[in-house]
């Protein structure tokens, strides 16, 4: 399979070879004020069938992983049986003519030494599969991820397959590729983008499609897609002064599993289970004012779901005075979480969270994905220096309050809270030279329980330091180090104060060599990896220390080869409003990632 | 067949590693910037193209911006536009043009809430994310990631299409 393609990349090349240069169009920058007609990506006449891979591109992304397992089989203590060998492979393919692109993309995986057999009996086992996901191979796994047809007109863009999809501020709506936390759902189906005149117009439909193949993770025990239907129009008004409107509706149908016989496309013949109408008002450059409202109603019907409406509302203001830039956002959210009630590892619904999510615990994590949470954050920015004279210096500040009152789901909180996040950081860059500094606390302030026992309030004291020195001739250095300090109030779940560090020591040697040194510390007693240094170097019980070592080599700008070996710990993230608990790895592990 | 297909995909993420993405055609696309004015990559062919891909969360992109703004300055008379692509979604939009702003960038800046344009050129989403594109609309080099010094190295490939005149 991947040898055809290669072999379509061969014939894609010479067809550009082939193409005679587009002649020089010296066409004005559009200077149409805010609100007129978007004008159309270039047309042309249809182009032939043989010139419509003539722009192929795309990337490949291999990943080798030996999974070192610490743990030992009973009577094999002598043996890291349960170790292997994981590898995963990514190709994605875009293409086309002015009028017509498409798109694919490629995953496998395969598992090797995935199995101890001893005296030809079956000691141990990790299964690539899981139940109800087919694959002619038993440890490999081959699946077209992606695929998209886009045709596109004077007037409209049509997309069929997979596309992704966000309305508004993706509160009603937010379908998209969260690459920090190894997410990538679409929604495959049809998506069409009008624009007529000063209106804009997004309808699409189509079933959720989640990555089968986790590129950054362990892939064990796959299983089928769950894929909901969702279904949504959106229409944008541009040109009535500076301010534009929007409104959008969009509804789902759960698929409950295949046992229900509601999977799939057949979701499309079952009753609607949400939904969620809205409206978004936005005006630019009003007395130097930048202003954003958006307001959406939930409804619920599904019987899994114990309410039967919510609301969010959201708001922001920018401002910029002198050399400041100043944003205050706000927001309130009553029930607009179970909308993900059906979504597993990712969300359908997310809007602006307002958090640092960064250094998001597991308790905040549930103030993201909170049922009944009021909140704001303002943040100002100054302006120092000058970009042209490779100077910029910003300090920054920013203050978030939020008041939680949602006791549910992943909640540690017995009682409402009260949440005060001050932070301030600098960025300054000078040449080759940067300094990325931002430092903050979180308190969590728990309201008394209804007899008074006071639940006192949780604190994380954070700090993150990037900077980046030019050592002369072509070398340069790179210090991360990254410190988090909870001290936790009264918390049936996490009593001990605990404290994480890591870092990563880089030193880069021109454009094509880097050698990087990355150093993990914790002692939270609830983590869920050990460490490959404790014992070893330094530290006491209940102390984990991880460390791993990395070379890069960056042959060319768009391909880079990396080796590692090591560990690193696991732990909670959170990106785009989204939270998962990624594992530690202990091991070794090649990736080559290039773009052609 | 495992045994078979490791190998396959190691000679074919080198083979694919070493093919090069000069002269094809950049594909064409309309986004709004961030006062709702339009702009196509079509109504700048004639000069030479910097299409920069990155978002407010993206730190790298972050230190890589001011680098692009002083070579928008400088090079814009001889033929150089940036146009930056965010890739925030849709929900990170308020952010967009408070960071603009406080990074004192004056080039354009446009929105692709849809991804439309992002899954075209990087479909791994890789950032900050570069696409050179020449005087005749064709992408000449691609530039994945930023390391302090990498804005040497694109300057020299951007001076080097500047000095090829128009077809």
């Amino acid at each position: 399979m991947i040898l055809a393609l290669l072999a379509g990349i061969a014939r894609a090349d010479d067809a550009a070879a082939d193409a005679p240069p587009a002649p020089p169009v010296d066409t004005p920058v559009d200077a149409s004020p805010a609100g007129a007609a978007l004008p159309e990506a270039e047309s042309s006449a249809p182009s032939p069938v043989s010139s419509l891979f003539s722009g192929v591109h795309g990337s490949e992304e291999l990943r080798i992983r030996y999974w070192h397992v610490p743990d030992k089989l009973t009577n094999f203590e002598d043996r890291n049986i349960l170790d292997y060998v994981e590898v995963v492979n990514r190709l994605d393919l875009t293409g086309g003519s002015p009028n017509v692109g498409v798109g694919a993309r490629v995953d496998g995986v395969g598992l090797f030494a995935n199995r101890y057999i001893l005296d030809g009996q079956l000691e141990h086992e990790r299964e690539l599969l899981g139940a109800g996901l087919a694959s002619p191979f038993e440890d490999a796994y081959f699946g077209l991820e992606k695929a998209w047809v886009e045709v596109r007109s004077p007037a409209v863009t049509f997309t069929a397959g997979d596309a992704y999809l966000s309305f508004g501020r993706g509160i009603a709506l937010n379908t998209v590729k969260n690459t920090d936390i190894d997410v990538d759902t679409s929604l495959r189906g049809a998506r069409g983008v009008g624009h007529f005149g000063a209106w804009d117009v997004t309808i699409a439909s189509g079933l959720t499609n989640p990555q089968q193949v986790a590129l950054e993770n362990p892939n064990l025990s796959l299983q089928p897609d769950v894929a909901h239907a969702v279904s949504g129009l959106r229409l944008d008004r541009y040109g009535l002064g500076a301010v534009n409107l929007g409104a959008h509706g969009v509804i789902f149908q759960y698929s409950r599993g295949y046992e229900e016989g509601k999977d799939g496309w057949r979701a499309y013949g079952q009753p609607v289970d949400a939904w969620v109408a809205g409206g978004s008002v936005e005006a630019l450059g009003v007395k130097g004012l930048d202003l954003y409202f958006e307001g959406d109603g939930f409804g619920y019907t599904a019987e899994e779901i114990p309410v039967k409406a919510g609301y969010a509302l959201y708001g922001s203001l920018a401002a910029y005075p002198g050399r400041a830039s100043i944003l205050v956002e706000g927001r309130r959210n009553k029930d607009t979480e179970w909308a993900n009630t059906f979504s597993d590892n990712y969300e359908l619904v997310s809007g602006p969270t307002l958090e640092y999510e960064r250094v998001i615990t597991e308790d905040s994590s549930a103030a993201v994905n909170s049922n009944d949470i009021t909140g704001g954050r303002a943040r100002i920015d100054l302006r120092f220096g000058n970009p042209e004279k490779h100077v910029t210096l910003v300090p920054y500040a920013s203050v978030a309050v939020f008041r939680d009152e949602d006791l549910s789901g992943l909640h540690f909180n017995r009682a409402g809270e009260t949440i005060l996040h001050p932070i301030a950081g600098v960025q300054y860059i000078h040449e080759e030279l940067h300094v990325l500094a931002t430092a903050g606390q979180r308190v969590d302030v728990r309201d008394p329980m209804d007899d008074g026992t006071a639940l006192g309030a949780d604190r994380l004291l954070h700090a993150d330091l990037d900077i980046s020195v030019p050592l002369g001739g072509n070398l340069s250095l790179e210090l991360a180090p990254s410190l988090m300090r909870y001290q936790w109030g009264v918390n049936p779940q996490q009593q001990t104060d605990f404290t994480d560090f890591s870092n990563t020591l880089a030193l880069k040697v021109g454009a094509p060599w880097a050698f990087l040194i990355y150093t993990d510390y914790s002692d939270n007693p609830l983590i869920q990896s050990t460490g490959n240094l404790e014992g070893t170097l330094f530290g006491d019980a209940g102390e984990f220390l991880y460390g791993a070592a990395e070379v890069q080599w960056m042959p060319n700008s768009s391909t880079t080869l990396k080796a590692f070996y090591g560990a690193y710990r696991a732990g909670i993230r959170c990106a785009g409003g989204q939270c998962r608990q990624l594992p530690g790895f202990e091991g070794a592990k090649m990736s080559l990632t290039t773009t052609f | 067949m495992r045994a078979l297909w490791l190998p396959l995909a190691l000679v074919a993420s080198l083979v694919i590693g070493t093919a090069q993405a000069a002269g094809k055609p950049a594909p064409d696309f309309s986004l709004r910037d961030l006062t709702n004015q339009a702009q196509t990559l079509a109504q700048h062919k004639g000069k030479v193209v910097l299409i920069n891909f990155w978002a407010t969360w993206c730190g790298p992109c972050q230190v890589e911006m001011p680098h692009l703004q002083a070579m928008a300055k400088e090079l814009g008379p001889k033929g150089l536009v940036v146009l930056g692509i965010s890739a925030d979604a849709a929900r990170d939009a308020s952010k967009v043009k408070p960071l603009v702003v406080s990074k004192g960038l004056t080039y354009p800046i446009l929105l692709d809430p849809q991804t439309t344009v992002v899954a075209q050129y990087n479909p791994t989403k890789t950032l900050p994310f570069n696409v050179l594109v020449d005087r005749a609309g064709n992408i000449d080099q691609v530039f994945s990631g930023y390391n302090p010094g990498d804005e040497v190295k694109l300057r020299a490939a951007i001076e080097k299409l500047l000095a090829v005149a128009a077809p």
